[in-house]
C-alpha cells in the first residue's frame, strides 16, 4: 500500500511538472513558418518563436538597431534587432544573388507598438545556417538571335517610311 | 465571291466583285475611313517601343545580360509593328469622334500586348497573361499584380514596371501628342478617348505639355524627398535613388507596384510613408488644380467643388476607419493608428493601393467597418483630371449636388425656376444633361464592380475578399486582401483585366471599339450571305 502511494505522489509531481513545462515552452518545436505567423497573427502575437528565412534586400541601419526583412515562400517578415545581432549576414538576396539563410528567435508582434503598428519580430539571437550563393542569369541565344533579327526588321521598314514621308 | 467594306458604323457595306477597279475603289475606302486609327495607333506603339530604352539601360548598367536582350527584342518587336502600322497613311483630315476613341482604345490594348513581352521573357511571370494581367495593371495605375518572385527581381525589369505606371497615369497618348504629334488634326478626340477631358489650356497640345511639365516638376521634388529618406533610413545610395524614384513613379500615378513584395511596409519607416503619402494626394490632384495653384489662383482649392467633395469624403470615411480599428484595439497610440489606418485610407481613396498592413490582416484583423470604409474610398477614388482612377470626386460632388437639387424643387412650386451653381473653375450651374451623365457613369462603375464581385464569389471566394478585390480593380486601386495571386483561376484574371481596362479608359472608348468591331463582323456576315 505504502508503494502504490509512493507512485501516485510520483505520478502527481511529474505531470504537475511537465503541464508547467508546456506552458512555458512555445507550443510548437523548431521553427514556424513564416506564412503561418503572417496568415495566423493573433495567435503567435507576443509569443517567443524560432524562424527560418531568406534574408533579402537592404539591412538598414537605424542608430545603434537595423531591420533585416527575409523571406521563406515569397513570404516576408520583418526582423528588428541590435545592429551587432546581424554582423554574421553578409549575403542578401537579390537578382543575382540568394541570400544567406539565417535562423532567429524573438519575441512576434502582429502590431508593434514600438514600430506604428508594423508586423515584426524582434530578435534576441540570430545565426547565418546556410551562406548565399551567386544566381546566374546567362541570356538566351534565341533572345538574341530574334533581337537581332528584329533590328534588321526594324530598320528596313524605318528606311522605308523615311523614303516614302520624303516623296511626301 | 463577294467583297465589302469591313464595317465602319457610318458606312453602308458594298457588295463588289472580286477583283478589277471596283475592288481597288473599295480597298482605298476602306484604307481611307481605318488609316487615321492605324496610322495613330502606329506613332504610339513606336514611342512606348522607344521608352523601353530606359529599363534596357538599367539592365546594361547592372550588367543584367539577359534581360538586357530580352529589352532589345521587345523593343524590335514594338519598332517593326509601329513602323508597320504607319505605313498606313496619315491622315490629312480631321479625325472622328469615334476614331479618336478608337486610337485610344486600341493602342491600349496594343501597348498592353508588347509591355508584356519584356515581363513574360524575364521568367518571373507564369503565363503570358499573367504578364499582360501586370501590364495592363501598370497603365492602368492599379497595382494589382501576379509577379513570382518580386524580391529577386531585376533592376531592369523593376524600372519598366515603374516607368509603366508613370506613362500610363499621365496618358501614353497625352504624351504622345505632347512631344510627337504636333497639332494633329483631331487631337482632342483622342485625349478624350483616354479619359481625358480637362482643358487647361485653350489649346490641347498645351495642355498635354502643362499636364507633363507639372508631372516632371514633381518627379524631380518627390524622388529627391523619397531617396534622401531612404538614405537616412539605411538603404545603400543607388538603391536609395532607386527605390525613391519607382516609389514616386507608382505613387504619384495613384499604381501600386513597388520593388520589394512587401509593399511599403518593407521600408518600417514612418518618414518614408509620410514622404509618399504626400506625392499619392497631390498625384490625386486635378492638374488643372495644380495649373491654378501654379499661376496663384490658390483660392480655387477651397472653392473648388471637387475639392470639397474630396475633403469631405476622406474625413467622413477616416471617421469610420479609426472607430472600427479603435474599437479592435489593434494598434496602440494615436500615433499608430494614424500610420496604418490615415495611410491605407489615402491610399484607397487615392486609387495607389501602397499597402503597410499584411494583406491577409486587412480580412483577419481589421473588421468589417474599416474595410467597408476602404471599398467605398477605392469606389470613389481621386479627382477627375487626375492620375486617380474610382467614380471621381467630381461625379460624386455633381450627384450629391443632384439629389439636394431635386429635394430643394420639392418645397417650391412647380413654376418656380431654382438654380444649383457650383464652382468648377468657372462658376457653372447645375444642368439636369450633368447629372445624367455622372450618373451613367456611376451606374456602369457598379456594374462593373458587381461583376468582379460576382466572378469572384462564383469561384467560392468569400463575399468580403470578392468585393474587396472587386473594388480595387474597378477603381484601378491595387489594395489585396490576397486574393489576387498567380494561382488565381484564369477567368478572375481575365475579368480583372477587362475591368481595370474599361474603368481606366471610363467605359465609351472601349464600348466604341468593341461597337466597331460587332459592327465589322455583322457586315462580314451580311455580305457573306448574299
Amino acid at each position: 500500500m505504502l508503494i502504490c502511494r509512493r507512485k501516485k505522489v510520483v505520478l502527481a509531481i511529474s505531470l504537475t511538472f511537465l503541464g508547467w513545462i508546456s506552458l512555458v515552452i512555445p507550443a510548437q518545436a523548431g521553427p514556424v513558418p513564416i506564412s503561418e505567423l503572417v496568415n495566423n497573427a493573433g495567435k503567435w502575437n507576443n509569443q517567443s518563436v524560432e524562424l527560418t528565412g531568406e534574408a533579402i534586400g537592404d539591412m538598414m541601419r537605424r542608430g545603434d538597431n537595423a531591420w533585416l526583412n527575409v523571406s521563406q515562400d515569397n513570404t516576408v517578415l520583418g526582423l528588428w534587432g541590435r545592429r551587432e545581432l546581424f554582423i554574421p549576414v553578409t549575403q542578401l538576396g537579390d537578382y543575382g544573388h540568394r541570400g544567406d539563410t539565417i535562423r532567429a528567435l524573438g519575441e512576434f508582434h502582429l502590431a508593434c507598438p514600438e514600430h506604428g503598428g508594423d508586423m515584426d519580430v524582434h530578435i534576441t539571437r540570430l545565426e547565418v545556417i546556410e551562406p548565399g550563393t551567386k544566381t546566374a542569369h546567362p541570356p538566351k541565344s534565341i533572345h538574341i538571335w530574334l533581337a537581332l533579327a528584329g533590328a534588321v526588321t526594324a530598320t528596313v521598314l524605318a528606311v522605308v517610311l523615311k523614303v516614302r514621308n520624303r516623296k511626301g | 465571291m463577294v467583297c465589302h467594306d469591313f464595317g465602319s458604323p457610318l458606312r453602308r457595306g458594298i457588295s463588289l466583285k472580286l477583283g478589277g477597279e471596283p475592288l481597288e475603289r473599295l480597298r482605298q475606302i476602306s484604307l481611307h475611313k481605318y488609316s487615321g486609327v492605324l496610322y495613330y495607333t502606329g506613332r504610339i506603339i513606336t514611342w512606348v517601343a522607344v521608352l523601353m530604352f530606359i529599363p534596357l539601360l538599367v539592365s546594361a548598367l547592372y550588367q543584367e545580360w539577359d534581360i538586357f536582350f530580352d529589352f532589345l527584342l521587345s523593343i524590335t518587336f514594338g519598332l517593326t509593328g509601329g513602323f508597320a502600322f504607319q505605313l498606313f497613311p496619315k491622315p490629312q483630315r480631321s479625325i472622328s469622334w469615334l476614331e479618336g476613341m478608337v486610337i485610344a482604345s486600341l493602342s491600349w490594348v496594343v501597348m498592353v500586348l508588347l509591355s508584356a513581352l519584356p515581363f513574360w521573357l524575364s521568367g518571373f511571370y507564369l503565363t503570358y497573361l499573367d504578364a499582360c494581367f501586370d501590364a495592363m495593371s501598370g497603365y492602368t495605375t492599379t497595382g494589382l499584380t501576379l509577379v513570382v518572385n518580386l524580391d529577386h527581381m531585376s533592376y531592369g525589369v523593376n524600372m519598366w514596371r515603374q516607368l509603366i505606371c508613370f506613362v500610363g497615369g499621365q496618358g501614353i497618348v497625352v504624351l504622345v501628342m505632347s512631344f510627337f504629334l504636333k497639332n494633329a488634326p483631331g487631337s482632342f478626340k483622342i485625349y478624350v478617348g483616354e479619359a481625358k477631358s480637362d482643358k487647361i489650356l485653350p489649346n490641347i497640345v498645351h495642355t498635354a505639355r502643362a499636364i507633363w511639365f507639372i508631372s516632371i516638376l514633381f518627379l524631380l521634388i518627390g524622388t529627391a524627398v523619397l531617396a534622401l529618406i531612404n538614405l537616412w533610413e539605411g538603404l545603400r545610395p543607388d538603391r536609395a535613388f532607386l527605390h525613391g524614384l519607382w516609389i514616386f513613379l507608382a505613387g504619384w500615378s495613384g499604381a501600386g507596384f513597388t520593388p520589394q513584395s512587401q509593399s511599403l511596409l518593407y521600408y518600417h519607416s514612418g518618414a518614408f510613408e509620410l514622404g509618399s503619402m504626400l506625392f499619392m494626394l497631390l498625384g490625386s490632384v486635378n492638374f488643372a488644380l495644380h495649373y491654378a495653384v501654379l499661376t496663384r489662383n490658390r483660392g480655387e482649392l477651397w472653392r473648388n467643388l471637387e475639392s470639397r467633395t474630396y475633403v469631405l469624403s476622406i474625413l467622413g470615411l477616416l471617421t469610420l476607419v479609426y472607430l472600427g480599428l479603435y474599437r479592435t484595439g489593434l494598434y496602440q497610440g494615436a500615433w499608430n493608428l494614424f500610420r496604418k489606418g490615415f495611410f491605407q485610407l489615402i491610399s484607397a481613396h487615392t486609387g495607389t493601393g501602397y499597402q503597410t498592413v499584411v494583406a491577409s490582416d486587412f480580412l483577419n484583423q481589421w473588421g468589417s467597418l474599416p474595410v467597408f470604409a476602404l471599398i467605398i474610398a477605392m469606389l470613389f477614388g481621386g479627382m477627375s483630371g487626375s492620375t486617380a482612377g474610382g467614380l471621381k470626386m467630381l461625379r460624386v460632388g455633381i450627384s450629391t449636388k443632384g439629389i439636394i437639387h431635386d429635394v430643394k424643387r420639392l418645397f417650391y412650386p412647380e413654376s418656380a425656376v431654382i438654380l444649383t451653381k457650383f464652382r468648377f473653375y468657372n462658376d457653372v450651374v447645375l444642368t439636369d444633361n450633368m447629372v445624367r451623365s455622372a450618373l451613367t457613369i456611376i451606374v456602369l462603375y457598379i456594374l462593373t464592380f458587381s461583376l468582379g464581385t460576382g466572378v469572384g464569389a462564383l469561384y467560392g471566394y468569400p463575399l468580403t475578399v470578392a468585393a474587396f478585390e472587386s473594388a480595387s480593380a474597378t477603381g484601378n486601386v491595387g489594395l489585396t486582401m490576397g486574393l489576387t495571386s498567380p494561382s488565381m483561376p484564369v477567368l478572375i484574371k481575365v475579368t480583372y483585366i477587362f475591368i481595370m481596362y474599361v474603368a481606366r479608359l471610363e467605359f465609351l472608348a472601349v464600348f466604341a471599339l468593341m461597337a466597331l468591331l460587332l459592327t465589322g463582323i455583322r457586315w462580314r456576315r451580311r455580305s457573306l450571305v448574299r
